[in-house]
């Protein structure tokens, strides 16, 4: 039986099951904040650890592979727990504790089995990843992350045009005034008179020009690279996730050049993620510029604008 | 001026298509189709890895300005982009191989009144062997109540879209069309036969539309029909196009009696769905035999700049006898690049009365 962790509504998820279906294997598909519970775990003359997933029985023997997409792994009580006495209030904690215990058995037998994706994983440090990612020798661009004005003025004298991003994921927040989306960037040099000599500190890199950038998807040594022609339409050419009115970008397969495949191979094995999409920008002067990796990224574009069948390509891998 | 030294590359998703007489760039990320003169196809193509200065060299020099023409609306419609001799090879053709999962990918089911079939053992079959689409196809009045009991069966499936053929009838309005997309999402589309002459209202939103139309549909015998309006922009259609049929690739169908057929149209069936599971049709020998039928086999569709985004009917031909002869029901002719009315044209006579359609074409 093949595991897949992931949300209701993702649909290379589904994708992938019609394939392993097609191979004649059977999946249990955990869709995050769906509830697990502990069936039983024996360690003593046999070992046996099963949950109980939607009234069905998974016994972690059955699994022969498993697939991390998205969600976690949580392990919850059966029992109701009581109201919210003081008492109560006391031990929850510590009742969380017990379940965590459960929780990272299950995950660390998970671990010694063939899978993809990298539960521990979800989201990566940005700057131990261009530090890596710099190590490996890609090009990475300058950065620098400060609350300071005058290293930012510093900075500036440098690279005239920054763009600044969110150290950590793009967030989405939803709040009653309305919906703030926070997108890379090009630094509004207007802003500087509104900054203080201390700011929060951010991360600003200069903006490297594009000819067009590239989006690789990884798997196990493998890289599958689309050509994204964002800088035809000048609204996304920051960020090419931001939608152009009406015309969608040009995306095309691309043959990510040796030299650079090499050095992407080795960054995500330093990184040791056997999965993960990966921005590159290529320059006017034929420079390959690393700019992040999505450990959980979608790949159901890049897999469809270069016909590279990923979804069939993981479900070969984890029924193989 | 384009400098002499740069060289160019289609985008791998607009594909040039040569016809008999002039040839199309399909656009597959747009989905829209573009005509183009052979002479550019031919340059195109030829000169795919030679730089500008090279190109102009070998027309005449009064031709430099159309060369320069066609590069102008070749950028300007973002088909192709600049690039240098290096980045020639890291911009492959697309690779056009087709694949997907599970056995069958679409199906039709036909209900007239005296229909009998069970649907519930039907979409338990179907969901077996992978179906993703479902067509439904009521020749006769089928109430809603029935309706619903029938798509209710669907709720847990598989099975992703749903098409709807109903017969007019005038108590079901406006309001309940829209209940049943609401309640129903996996139907994107009904479309009503027998209508009056002016529909009531219609319906057209990205997951739902209701069309309309005065035909009487009584049997199989009203499907075929190729024209612009069946034409299919998508990657998908254009991957399968090059070594399937695009109609009959990957699809079983139950006619009105409850015969397992590749289409309903077609004359051979391969047992009745009361004694015979529809895996076991599926594996009878010649059931898939038009499943390869590619449009680059079939003859006249072979020279048609159309041919990759355009369906197919192996069920009406110009020669009944002949599996690889042109679909009847098409009034194209990429040699003279006109369409006409294919029902009037005399050379189709005979094939017309073979399948018994004057009928349909009189009340139609
Ligand atoms: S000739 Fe063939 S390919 Fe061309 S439009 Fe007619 S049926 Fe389609």
């Amino acid at each position: 039986m093949i595991l897949l962790f992931s949300d209701e509504d993702d649909i290379s998820t589904t994708k992938v099951i019609k394939w392993i279906v097609d191979l004649g294997q059977a999946f249990t598909r955990i869709n995050g904040g769906e509830i697990q519970y502990l069936s039983d775990l024996y360690l003593g003359k046999k070992e046996e650890t099963s949950l109980i997933y939607d009234g069905r029985e998974i016994d972690i023997e059955n699994i022969e592979a498993y697939w991390y997409r998205r969600g976690k792994l949580e392990i919850v009580s059966a029992q109701d727990l009581e109201e919210n006495t003081s008492l109560s209030k006391a031990i929850d904690p510590y009742l969380e504790y017990e379940l965590k215990i459960l929780e990272e058995y299950w995950m660390e037998n998970l671990l010694k089995k063939k899978s993809i994706g990298n539960m521990k994983r979800g989201s990566l440090n940005k700057l131990l990843v261009l530090q890596a990612a710099k190590e490996c020798g890609l090009k990475i661009p300058e950065t620098i992350a400060t609350g300071q004005k005058d290293k930012l003025l510093g900075f500036l004298k440098y690279h005239p045009s920054l763009i600044c991003k969110p150290l950590f994921e793009v967030p989405r927040i939803q709040e009653d005034f309305g919906k703030i989306e926070i997108w890379t960037e090009k630094f509004d040099l207007d802003l500087l008179d509104r900054l203080g000599a201390t700011f929060f500190p951010t991360l600003f890199q200069e903006l490297i020009e594009k000819k067009y950038e590239i989006r690789i998807f990884y798997l196990n040594g493998k890289c599958f690279s689309n050509a994204i022609f964002s800088q035809l339409n000048e609204k996304t050419s920051i960020d090419f996730r931001i939608k152009p009115n009406g015309v969608p970008n040009r995306r095309v397969p691309f043959k990510l050049p040796e030299t650079t495949r090499l050095k992407v191979v080795r960054l995500m094995e330093t990184l040791n993620l056997d999965c993960g999409s990966i921005d590159l920008i290529a320059t006017p002067d034929g420079d390959y510029v690393f700019l992040e990796i999505n450990p959980v990224g979608q790949f159901g574009m890049t897999s469809f604008c270069g016909n590279y069948h990923l979804e069939k390509e993981i479900a070969e891998y984890l029924c193989a | 001026m384009l400098s002499a030294t740069t060289h160019f590359r289609l985008f791998a998703n607009c594909v040039l298509v040569k016809g008999a007489r002039r040839s199309t760039i399909v656009d597959l990320q747009r989905r829209e189709i573009n005509f183009i003169p052979d002479t550019l196809y031919d340059l195109l193509t030829i000169h795919e890895r030679s730089n500008i200065g090279t190109i102009k060299q070998s027309y005449l020099p009064e031709e430099g300005a159309i060369i320069e023409s066609y590069f102008e609306f070749l950028l300007a419609k973002q088909y192709l982009f600049l690039c240098t001799a290096e980045e020639l090879d890291l911009f492959p053709p697309l690779d056009l191989s087709f694949q997907a999962p599970g056995l069958i990918e679409n199906a039709i089911i036909d209900v007239d009144a005296k229909s009998n079939h069970d649907f519930a053992v039907i979409f338990r079959q179907l969901e077996a062997l992978g179906t993703m689409a479902l067509h439904l196809r009521f020749f006769a009045v089928c109430g809603q109540n029935d309706l619903r009991k029938i798509l209710d069966l669907l709720n847990e499936s598989s099975i992703e879209d749903v098409e709807i053929l109903l017969a007019y009838h005038a108590e079901i309005q406006e309001a309940d069309f829209i209940g049943l997309a609401k309640k129903y999402p996996r139907i994107s589309s009904i479309t009503i036969h027998h209508a009056p002459e002016i529909p009531p209202f219609s319906i057209a939103s990205p997951s739902f539309s209701l069309q309309w139309t005065s035909s009487p549909i009584d049997d199989h015998t009203y499907c075929g029909q190729i024209g612009p309006r069946s034409f299919a922009i998508h990657q998908n259609v254009f991957l399968e196009s090059q070594a399937h049929n695009t109609c009959l690739n990957r699809k079983i169908s139950i006619d009105k009696n409850g015969a397992i057929k590749n289409c309903p149209s077609m004359s051979t069936d391969y047992g009745n769905i009361k004694n015979t599971s529809l895996h076991t049709a599926l594996q009878a020998q010649g059931f898939k035999k038009h499943w390869n039928i590619a449009k680059d086999q079939i003859a006249v569709c072979k020279d048609c700049e159309f041919r990759h985004v355009c369906t197919d009917c192996r069920a009406y031909l110009e020669e009944p006898e002949n599996s690889y002869s042109k679909p009847l029901k098409c009034g194209y002719d990429p040699y003279t690049n006109k369409w006409e009315e294919w029902s009037g044209n005399p050379l189709k006579e005979k094939a017309i009365s073979s399948y018994g359609l004057e009928e349909i074409l009189q009340t139609s």
